[in-house]
């Protein structure tokens, strides 16, 4: 076994260990608690959800810097998700001003405003990239971005009445506990569409890594690849951010995990890994936050950020370096 | 030997002690020598004292604290070290909704020259009267308007601290022109505790007999029903039947709605815990102690409800369709099954506000009838509550 399938391996095992130490109840009989209404309903979405979130999170970042050719690129730094956050709050509040049912809202409407929010930001990215390419100045337009969508939320929460507020500043926190059974099918198949599209030109990506002239003179055509990364990419953030709120990091981290494993940059040995980095992040966050205090749930997005930024402030430094 | 930032620390920590000790001192020693200070009911955060010329009102932070945040006096002597004096108290604005009530109810009325937003008042003294075209708002779609407060030239201002660069705001424009009273009475644990402040508001406006009157008739109504679902066999024979689901006898009663699969459920000692204890309830909690509320996921919370009998303060769900919607995984918890889910909205006036906010502070004994009576299966004539449909 080599080292690089070792640690894939060890991955993989503490990936399986967080899912059953997530699905084991935190007291009486396990296999009651296996068979009861409160599992299946609701440990079962939650644990799932994490764990699908994670790995479309971690996806989506692995496209997104392949997009960007930029390892610092990730849902939450370039933008992407406040601007699907700008799209749900939207809808939160037009939602019962039009007077829109809250299934359909919470189903179907929340998922297509983040979804259109996220194209929005990704589109202004590619737009301002094609001018400035450098590493920092994406990052920098993902902060600018960031802090226009977060003043139009500001906006829209001003004018806003206190219960969609409320509704609001809950679905911020980010948690895998309000999504149901049946919104996991959205959330799988967005997922599933990612990963094969991931999976399918996994080599044509390797070259687009190289720059557009590596990729024309593959005979492949640079713009039809783009257009698939931002498809996929910004399709899962968004799926993830509209059903489980905005979670931060993930999609920044969990490729830079599975680089290291790998090490190497290419996708046919990366996205395995990756996807189970992502769920190994988003599970150990949903099971510190469900299991820290006894009589309260700590936001998932709280708990990601404090592993994450310190994380990010390192790559920085070690890229500068 | 001892290094210097050491001794530094240990000296900041001994000031820190003597502070915190003086602080301690200041709630019992505070005022002239010959102060007499009145002991409250149930509030926890202001205290009335008196001397042979002067009124005092002190007002601290929270339920326990040392920390004053404002201190008041009238009367004849001219002026009182550590407390500022209230001459003027005809033009007072008010920025919350019960200190609005607070005033209707003592017949102040017409002394209130501003408010937060208008959409919040449900008093019928205002509602209902022409007074409401006569007030101004100064905040009514988000953060106070400093110009329009400034403009109104109030001798009084009543809110709460519920932002402090807004404190800091309404402070920087009040200096030298208005007093501002900061009154946290929404902290006040016990619901005859934040009842008690129209007592306070009383004495501090020339209503304190009316007041004091009035407060105790809530109380001695309020006490009266606490005695009785205490002791449900010396009354009237209940009607509880089936609905008896612990070994106390006494139904389980779950409180609030989820928002995007988390809970608030309010901890034990908490003002919403207090009323159905006292309407004879037992309320679900995840926390016995403490007067807040825990921050849960759905699976904490439906584990610790699924069973309740009861379920109270929907928010703004007022049919079952509506909590379903919300999310269909209440479905299961026996109060929905068993339609005995009430929300606080029988009182809504046509822009929007609820009595219950207002009213049902003031008068803690009409809140805590309707839940007796919900308790109790007896779900005629509700005054705040009603059914969800």
């Amino acid at each position: 076994m080599s080292r690089q399938q070792g640690f894939s391996f060890w991955v993989c095992l503490g990936l399986i260990g967080l899912i059953l130490l997530d699905l084991w109840p935190s007291q009486g009989n396990a296999i009651a608690f296996w068979q009861s209404e409160i599992f299946l309903e609701l440990r079962l979405p939650r644990v799932l959800s994490a764990l699908i979130g994670g790995i479309a999170l971690g996806w989506s970042g692995l496209m997104m810097q392949t997009l960007f050719r930029n390892p610092l690129a990730g849902p939450f730094l370039i933008g992407i998700t406040p601007g699907a956050t700008f799209g749900v709050a939207l809808t939160t509040y037009l939602g019962s001003s039009l007077g829109l049912n809250e299934t359909l809202s919470h189903i179907a409407i929340q998922p297509l405003a983040a979804l259109g929010g996220a194209f929005l930001v990704l589109s202004i990215q590619l737009a301002i990239h094609k001018k400035l390419s450098q590493m920092h100045s994406l990052l920098l337009v993902g902060l600018v971005l960031g802090y226009f969508f977060g003043a139009a939320v500001d906006i829209i929460t001003q004018t806003a009445q206190a219960q969609q507020v409320k509704q609001f500043v809950m679905w911020g926190m980010g948690s895998f506990d309000r999504v149901l059974l049946k919104e996991l099918i959205p959330l799988l198949g967005a997922t599933i569409m990612g990963g094969l599209i991931l999976t399918y030109h996994r080599h044509a990506f390797n070259t687009y890594l190289l720059g557009d002239i590596h990729v024309e003179s593959a005979g492949k055509s640079a713009k039809s690849l783009r257009n698939w990364l931002i498809v996929g990419s910004a399709t899962m953030a968004a799926i993830v951010t509209a059903f489980c709120g905005p979670i931060s990091f993930v999609g920044l981290i969990a490729p830079h995990i599975s680089r290291k494993i790998q090490g190497t940059e290419a996708h046919q040995k990366n996205i395995f890994t990756t996807a189970m980095a992502g769920g190994l992040l988003t599970l150990a966050a949903d099971i510190i936050a469900n299991n820290t205090l006894e009589n309260s749930t700590l936001p998932v997005n709280a708990i990601l950020s404090i592993i994450g930024a310190p994380l990010v402030i390192w790559m920085l430094a070690r890229k500068s370096g | 030997m001892i290094s210097f930032r050491a001794s530094l620390v240990f000296a900041t920590i001994l000031i820190a002690i003597s502070m915190l000790n003086g602080c301690q001192n200041a709630r019992e020693k505070s005022g002239p020598d010959d102060i007499v200070w009145i002991k409250n009911s149930h509030a926890q955060l202001f205290r009335i004292g008196l001397t042979k010329t002067d009124s005092f009102l002190e007002v601290y932070d929270a339920p326990n604290s040392m920390l004053s945040i404002g201190k008041f006096c009238w009367g004849s002597s001219s002026k009182i070290e550590g407390y500022q004096k209230i001459e003027n108290r005809s033009k007072i604005v008010s920025l919350s909704a019960i200190h609005t009530g607070m005033l209707a109810e003592l017949g102040l009325g017409k002394s209130i020259v501003g408010v937060e937003s208008k959409q919040y008042i449900a008093h019928p003294a205002i509602y209902t009267s022409s007074l409401l075209d006569s007030v101004q708002e100064l905040a009514p779609d988000g953060p106070i308007i400093p110009e329009k407060l400034a403009n109104l030239k109030p001798q009084i201002l009543i809110g709460y601290v519920f932002n402090i660069q807004e404190k800091s705001t309404i402070e920087r424009i009040a200096k030298n022109h208005f007093l501002v009273i900061w009154s946290n009475n929404h902290l006040e644990p016990h619901p005859l505790g934040r009842a008690e402040w129209i007592v306070a508001m009383g004495w501090l406006l020339g209503k304190s007999k009316e007041s004091t009157e009035l407060f105790q008739g809530i109380s001695k109504e309020y006490l009266a029903i606490a005695k009785q679902a205490a002791n449900p066999d010396q009354g009237k024979k209940s009607d509880m039947g089936s609905n008896k689901s612990n070994k106390n006898n006494r139904p389980t009663v779950m409180m609030n709605i989820p928002y995007n699969g988390q809970w608030f459920v309010p901890q034990g000692q908490s003002y919403m815990s207090q009323f159905i204890l006292d309407a004879g309830g037992i309320p679900i909690t995840l926390q016995p102690e403490g007067s807040g509320s825990n921050m849960v996921g759905l699976e904490k919370a439906l584990q610790a409800m699924q069973l309740a009998d009861i379920w109270i303060n929907t928010d703004n769900c007022n049919t079952r369709k509506c909590l379903t919607e919300m999310d269909p995984r209440v479905l299961n918890i026996k109060a929905l099954q068993g339609n005995r889910v009430f929300n606080f909205n029988k009182k809504l006036n046509p822009n929007g506000s609820n009595s219950y906010w207002d009213l049902g502070c003031i008068f803690p004994n009409l809140v805590l009838r309707d839940l007796h009576k919900i308790i109790q299966n007896d779900t005629q004539s509700l005054y705040f509550y009603q059914r969800c449909k």
